[in-house]
């Protein structure tokens, strides 16, 4: 054997013994770190061309863990495959993290209870915290008692987190939507598309949650009217979007007290902003001639804005709604810059929030503005 | 042809099948729970109380799907996502069904997640072949 075949033979050798090692420690990485497991465990996935046979892939691994593992690292799943489940449809992540939400009700409360571990990180946030609004709508959609809203509710973990306190809120918005969620299976089709058919038992149901906080209590009409208002944008049970801009928030006003159609109206602004845009949305809400009225649906038209994503440039529209002539002139821009420092504390970095905070106008900068969302006090109230 | 460049070329395909025989078996362990239903031409899908029955099936391109309830309440049968249904628009019956009715619908070839938008927690899926 000449050197430079002798020389190949060795190379070859040694790059065959690095090829197994590499393998052997992939496996016990895939084993036994947790982070290694996830992308190996979606990785296959990643050869479905489809979108939804990929994201059944997905969803294939996230159902497994949260029946043999935790639902906490079934989050975390999701959180690694986001990137790949994402890339066609990035306002998908809250539906998707409602899913996990929705496997694992099943899983818990149908398929076997004993096998679920229920675990509350800070990964479960990941979508804004649409894993606890998936669980709790299917749990109250299901059980809906005020005993069971509270009693569910109240034994959340509590803690410094500031998660933690999102969790309990979420819980109780979750009721309000799957309070909702349950009239359906009594409502017929010549009842679809009256407000009142399927909100007045919800709302009353709501007002039996006692001893809560605010942001605790408010979240569970604002739930109801949440879920009404998403079938608006889909055309679900006779609920639609269409018909004249001035006439867009006109079932709001049907409800009782004043406080109700509060609710309504900054839920319903927020869908409306997804519908249509900020623009056409703050023009709907100023025919509202009542002051409170019109300051609740100013105030959903800036929380509208951020749902689907947060950058600068919705920033520039939140000010220039806040500086529009009509919120100046009737004294709604107080309420407008609450709910944009808000909304700045909720949705963007700690560094963005300061910078932002700098762009008000000086009658309404607040040393608020700069603190986290928790030490902010109260949601700004509708 | 030297040695060198026939060992890199039997080693690119000896790797290449290698990752498609890995990459058919992890993906074909996707279907390990589904029920084989293909070269049936009506297959019945039917909401109990545990969910669908059966809720991954394997089916032949062209079979009618027909959807059905046992639980005394509407149901609606739609593809994912849950809500917008936007992966396959047509597969979504629009309407809550009566319990007493059926609602049939022939899916095109590919993977569908499907669930009940009135439940999305019921949910299931059909490998169109």
């Amino acid at each position: 054997m000449s050197n430079s075949m002798r020389f190949f033979v060795r190379r070859r050798t040694l790059l065959s013994v690095l090829l197994v090692a590499a393998f052997v420690l992939l496996g016990v990485a895939a084993t036994y770190i947790p982070a290694v497991h996830r992308y190996v465990s979606i990785a296959p996935c990643a050869l479905h061309q489809a979108q939804g046979a990929r994201q059944e892939c997905v969803f294939d691994v996230i159902e497994h863990e949260v029946k043999t593992g935790t639902t906490g690292e079934a989050l975390k799943i999701l959180k690694t495959a986001l990137p790949m489940l994402l890339a066609k449809n990035p306002k998908l992540c809250h539906d998707l993290a409602h899913r996990v939400g929705d496997i694992t009700y099943y899983n818990l409360y149908i398929f076997d209870p004993d096998a679920v571990q229920f675990t509350y990180p800070p990964e479960s946030s990941t979508c804004d915290y649409g894993f606890y609004h998936g669980f709790y709508e299917h749990f109250f959609q299901e059980h809906p008692s005020v005993h069971s809203i509270i009693e569910t509710c109240s034994a959340l973990p509590s803690g410094p987190e500031p998660y933690k306190r999102v969790i309990r809120q979420t819980c109780f918005h979750g009721a309000g939507h799957g309070l909702v969620l349950e009239q359906i299976d009594h409502i017929s089709g010549a009842q679809w598309g009256d407000w009142h058919v399927f909100a007045d038992i919800p709302l009353a149901t709501c007002a039996k949650l006692t001893g809560l906080t605010y942001d605790e209590f408010s979240r569970c009409p604002l739930g109801v009217f949440a879920e009404i208002g998403q079938w608006r944008l889909l055309h679900n049970y006779g609920f639609t979007f269409e018909g004249p801009r001035e006439h867009r928030f006109d079932e709001c006003l049907t409800f009782s007290p004043t406080q109700i159609q509060r609710y309504c109206l900054t839920t319903n602004a927020i869908v409306s902003d997804i519908a249509f845009s900020v623009e056409d949305t703050l023009a709907a809400c100023t025919v509202l001639r009542d002051k409170d009225n019109f300051a609740a649906c100013v105030g959903g038209v800036i929380l509208g804005l951020y749902i689907n994503g947060a950058d600068e440039a919705r920033v520039h529209t939140g000010l220039s709604v806040c500086a529009d002539a009509d919120v100046v002139s009737r004294g709604v821009a107080d309420t407008c810059y609450v709910h944009q420092e808000w909304a700045l504390a909720a949705y963007f970095s700690d560094e963005d929030q300061s910078r932002y905070c700098e762009l008000f106008p000086e009658p309404y900068k607040s040393a608020r503005c700069i603190l986290p969302v928790f030490q902010q006090g109260e949601s700004p109230r509708p | 042809m030297s040695a060198r460049i026939l060992c890199t070329w039997v080693g690119i395909a000896v790797g290449g099948v290698a990752i498609l025989v890995v990459s058919t078996y992890l993906i074909s362990g996707m279907k390990k729970n589904a029920v084989d239903m293909r070269g049936e031409k009506e297959i019945h899908v039917i909401l109990t109380d545990k969910g669908w029955e059966p809720s991954r099936v394997i089916i032949s391109e062209g079979s009618l799907v027909v959807f059905s309830t046992v639980r005394p309440f509407p149901y609606w049968p739609a593809s994912n996502d849950h809500p917008q249904h936007g992966i396959y628009p047509d597969f979504d019956s629009k309407v809550p069904i009566l319990a007493s009715s059926t609602w049939s619908f022939t899916p095109k070839k590919g993977v569908w997640g499907f669930h009940d938008h009135i439940r999305s927690y019921y949910t299931g899926v059909l490998y169109v072949e």
